[in-house]
C-alpha cells in the first residue's frame, strides 16, 4: 500500500513536462531534445551520451556569448531564442536563466 | 634605497604571460558530491532537478516556445535556395570618364566630335568663350583623345587661335578622316584678310554637307550668315546666305544663327535655328539669295539652340529653346515643355526613342515621347553642372548656369537601348578644365554638345561641356553678337562665337550609330549684371552688325579683339 500511495503521489507537473517533451519529440523532423542546466549538466536527453555531452558543452558557450551580445547592444534586451541553421539540420535553443532546452530538427522539405 | 627599489620595480615590468586555451568540455559542472562516472549518482541528481518547481515552469515556457519554432520550420522552409541556377548579373556602373586637360589654364571644351569611323576617338576643342579676355598662358591647343586612354590626349592640335568648333568629317573615303576646325574668334581673325567674305561674328556651328565631293561645309554664325565653304578653297566661301527674315539681303537685319541642321535625305534643304527663335528653312540650291529662304517658322519662343531632324520621321524635328519642341515640318504638333530651364542641346537617339536634352543647368533630361508611336522616351536625366568659379562669377541666371567645366550628364538608362540615366560623360577633357574666367563673367554652363552614342546599347551622352562663357562684359559681344544682354532676364549670350550649335551631323559612325551629336548650344543665359554695357546695341532683334561696343571699351576694334 505504501508503494501504491507513493506512486499516486507523483507530482502532476512532472507529467506535463513529460508530455510536452513527448509532443516535441513527436513533431516532424525532430532528431533530439536535450535539457541542460545552467552549469552545463544535461538533465534530460533523447540522444546518446557522448552527443549529449558535446552539445551541452558547446551550446552552453554559444548561448552565453549570444546573450551577452544582445545585452551589450541593449542592456534592457535579452535573448529569447537562438536558432543555428546548418546544412543538415537546425539547432534550436530556448534559453532561460537556469536551463536550456535544445532541440535538433531536420526541417524536411 | 626604497625609492630606488621602487623605481627599479617600476622600470622593470613584470612579465605576464597569457595564453589562450580552449576547454574541452567533457562533462558538465557536476557538483562536488556527484561523481560523473557513477551512473547512479548522476541519475539521482537528475531526478532531483526534475522535481524542482522552477524547472517545471521553465520547461513549460521553453517548451511552448520551442514547439512554435519547430512548427514554423515544418510549415515553411525559409532558408530555401531561391535563385538556383541564376547567374549573377553584373551591373556595370558607368562612371563618366574624365579626360583631364593637361593645360594649366583650363578651358571650356567648346566642342566635341567623335571620330567618324567608329573608333573611340574624340576630338575636343578648347577655347575660351570670353573672347575679349586675354590670358597669358592660354593654350590654343585642342586635343584628340582616345577614350581608352584617359591621361593623355592622343594628339594635340595646335591651331593659330583657339578652336571653337570641331567636327569630324564623315568620310567619303574609307580610310582617312579629316576635321575641320573653325576657329573661334577665328573666323574673323583668321581670315582677316578675307574680311569681306568671312563671318564677322564667331562661328557657332559648322556642319558637313553630304555632297559628292565631300568637302563642303557650312558654317553658321551669329552674324547671320550661313556660308558654304569648300575646304579646298578656304579663301572664299562658295556661297553665302544671309538670313534675313524679310528676304532681303540686308545684313543688318540678319538673324543670328545658332543652330544648323540638314535634313538627312535632302541635301539641299536645311533648317536654321536662330537666336530670335525663328526657324528658317532654306534651300541651298536656290539661285538667288532671296529665294533661299523658303519659309520661316516662328514657333519657338526663345533662341533655338539646338535643332535636330528626326532621323526616322523625316518631317519632324526637335527644337530646343527653353522648351523642347517637337515639330513637324508644317505644323507644330507637339510642344512638350521638357524642363524649365533653357535647353541647349538635344539629341534623339538613333532609334528615335529617346530624346535627351541638356540645358543650362547642366541637366540633361531624356524623355520619351510616348504614345505616338514615336516612341521617344523621356527619361530624366540629371546632369551635373559644375559651376566653376563659383557662384560668384557672373551671374547665373536662376541657377541655370551650368557649371563650366563639368557638366556631366548622367547617362540615362533608357528603357530600351539603355540610356543610362542622365549621365552623359563629358569627354574631352573638359572635365575640369574650365577656363578661369575673370570676374564678372557669367559662365553659363549649358551643356554643350552632347554626343550620344547611338545604338541600342548604352548610349552615353557626352556633353561637351562647357559652357562658353560669355563674358558679357567683355563685350564679347562686341563682335556683332547680338547678344541682347541688356537688362535682366536672360540674355542669351551669343557668346562669342562659340556657340556650338547642335551639330547637325547625322553621323553614324561605323556601325555604332553614334547618332548625332548635338551640340549644346552654348549660349549661356546670362544675366547681365547691372553694368551691362556691352551690347552693341544689339537687342534681341538682332542688329547684328553694329559695332557698338560696350562701354567698357575693351574692344573697340573688332578685328583685334578676336585675336
Amino acid at each position: 500500500i505504501a508503494t501504491f500511495l507513493g506512486r499516486k503521489l507523483q507530482p502532476r507537473p512532472q507529467n506535463e513536462v513529460e508530455e510536452t517533451l513527448k509532443r516535441i519529440q513527436g513533431q516532424k523532423g525532430v532528431q533530439g531534445i536535450i535539457i541542460v542546466n545552467a552549469e552545463g549538466i544535461p538533465i534530460k536527453t533523447t540522444l546518446d551520451n557522448s552527443s549529449t555531452v558535446q552539445y551541452a558543452g558547446l551550446i552552453h558557450q554559444l548561448v552565453m556569448k549570444a546573450r551577452s551580445t544582445v545585452r551589450d547592444i541593449d542592456p534592457q534586451n535579452d535573448l529569447t531564442f537562438l536558432r543555428v541553421r546548418s546544412k543538415k539540420n537546425e539547432i534550436m535553443i530556448a534559453p532561460d536563466k537556469d536551463y536550456f532546452l535544445i532541440v535538433i530538427q531536420n526541417p524536411s522539405d | 634605497m626604497f625609492e630606488g627599489l621602487l623605481l627599479h620595480h617600476e622600470i622593470i615590468r613584470q612579465r605576464f604571460e597569457s595564453e589562450t586555451r580552449v576547454i574541452n568540455h567533457v562533462e558538465g559542472g557536476w557538483p562536488k558530491d556527484v561523481n560523473p562516472q557513477e551512473m547512479e549518482q548522476t541519475v539521482r541528481f537528475r531526478k532531483k532537478v526534475e522535481k524542482d518547481k522552477h524547472y517545471f515552469s521553465t520547461m513549460m515556457q521553453l517548451g511552448s516556445n520551442m514547439e512554435h519554432s519547430i512548427k514554423q520550420n515544418n510549415a515553411i522552409n525559409i532558408y530555401q535556395e531561391y535563385f538556383e541556377g541564376e547567374e549573377e548579373e553584373v551591373v556595370e556602373e558607368s562612371k563618366p570618364s574624365m579626360f583631364l586637360n593637361p593645360n594649366k589654364i583650363k578651358h571650356t571644351a567648346t566642342s566635341l566630335s567623335w571620330h567618324p569611323d567608329g573608333s573611340r576617338k574624340l576630338a575636343v576643342a578648347y577655347s575660351s568663350l570670353e573672347f575679349l579676355k586675354v590670358f597669358k598662358d592660354i593654350s590654343y591647343n585642342s586635343d584628340i583623345w582616345n577614350i581608352e586612354n584617359r591621361n593623355k590626349p592622343e594628339m594635340t592640335l595646335k591651331p593659330v587661335s583657339p578652336l571653337v568648333c570641331l567636327e569630324y568629317k564623315p568620310p567619303k573615303t574609307l580610310t582617312s578622316w579629316s576635321e575641320i576646325a573653325t576657329m573661334a574668334r577665328s573666323v574673323a581673325a583668321y581670315w582677316d584678310t578675307r574680311k569681306e567674305h568671312s563671318h564677322r561674328d564667331p562661328v557657332y556651328k559648322v556642319i558637313w554637307l553630304q555632297s559628292k565631293t565631300g568637302t563642303d561645309t557650312f558654317s553658321a554664325s551669329k552674324d547671320g550668315q550661313v556660308l558654304g565653304w569648300d575646304i579646298r578653297k578656304m579663301s572664299e566661301p562658295t556661297e553665302r546666305l544671309v538670313l534675313d527674315p524679310n528676304k532681303k539681303c540686308n545684313p543688318d537685319n540678319a538673324l543670328g544663327v545658332i543652330s544648323l541642321e540638314f535634313e538627312t535625305t535632302m541635301t539641299t534643304t536645311f533648317m536654321v535655328g536662330t537666336e530670335q527663335g525663328l526657324l528658317v528653312s532654306c534651300n541651298q540650291k536656290a539661285k538667288s539669295p532671296p529665294e533661299k529662304i523658303v519659309c520661316t517658322y516662328s514657333g519657338p519662343t526663345g533662341p533655338v539652340y539646338a535643332l535636330q531632324k528626326n532621323p526616322f520621321f523625316l518631317k519632324n524635328l526637335t527644337v530646343a529653346d527653353w522648351k523642347a519642341h517637337i515639330w513637324s515640318e508644317d505644323i507644330m504638333w507637339t510642344n512638350l515643355q521638357v524642363c524649365d530651364e533653357a535647353l541647349y542641346s538635344q539629341k534623339v537617339q538613333d532609334n528615335g526613342c529617346f530624346l535627351a536634352c541638356g540645358h543650362q543647368g547642366g541637366r540633361g533630361r531624356g524623355e520619351r515621347r510616348g504614345g505616338r508611336g514615336r516612341g521617344e522616351r523621356r527619361g530624366r536625366g540629371r546632369g551635373r553642372g559644375e559651376r566653376r568659379g563659383g557662384r560668384g562669377r557672373g551671374e547665373r541666371r536662376g541657377g541655370r548656369r551650368g557649371g563650366r567645366g563639368e557638366a556631366e550628364e548622367e547617362e540615362r538608362r533608357g528603357g530600351r537601348g539603355e540610356r543610362r540615366g542622365g549621365r552623359g560623360e563629358r569627354r574631352g577633357g573638359r572635365g575640369r578644365a574650365s577656363a578661369e574666367e575673370g570676374e564678372g563673367e557669367r559662365r553659363g554652363g549649358p551643356r554643350r554638345a552632347r554626343e550620344r552614342r547611338g545604338g541600342r546599347g548604352r548610349a552615353p551622352r557626352r556633353a561637351s561641356a562647357e559652357e562658353g562663357e560669355e563674358s558679357a562684359e567683355q563685350g564679347a559681344e562686341g563682335r556683332g553678337r547680338g547678344s541682347a544682354e541688356e537688362g535682366e532676364g536672360e540674355e542669351r549670350r551669343g557668346g562669342r562665337g562659340e556657340r556650338r550649335g547642335g551639330r547637325g551631323r547625322g553621323e553614324r559612325r561605323g556601325g555604332r550609330g553614334r547618332g548625332e551629336r548635338r551640340g549644346a548650344s552654348n549660349a549661356h543665359l546670362k544675366k547681365r549684371s547691372g553694368r551691362n554695357k556691352v551690347l552693341k546695341g544689339l537687342s534681341e532683334q538682332n542688329k547684328r552688325f553694329q559695332n557698338s561696343f560696350d562701354i567698357n571699351t575693351f574692344f573697340t576694334n573688332p578685328v583685334s579683339f578676336s585675336h
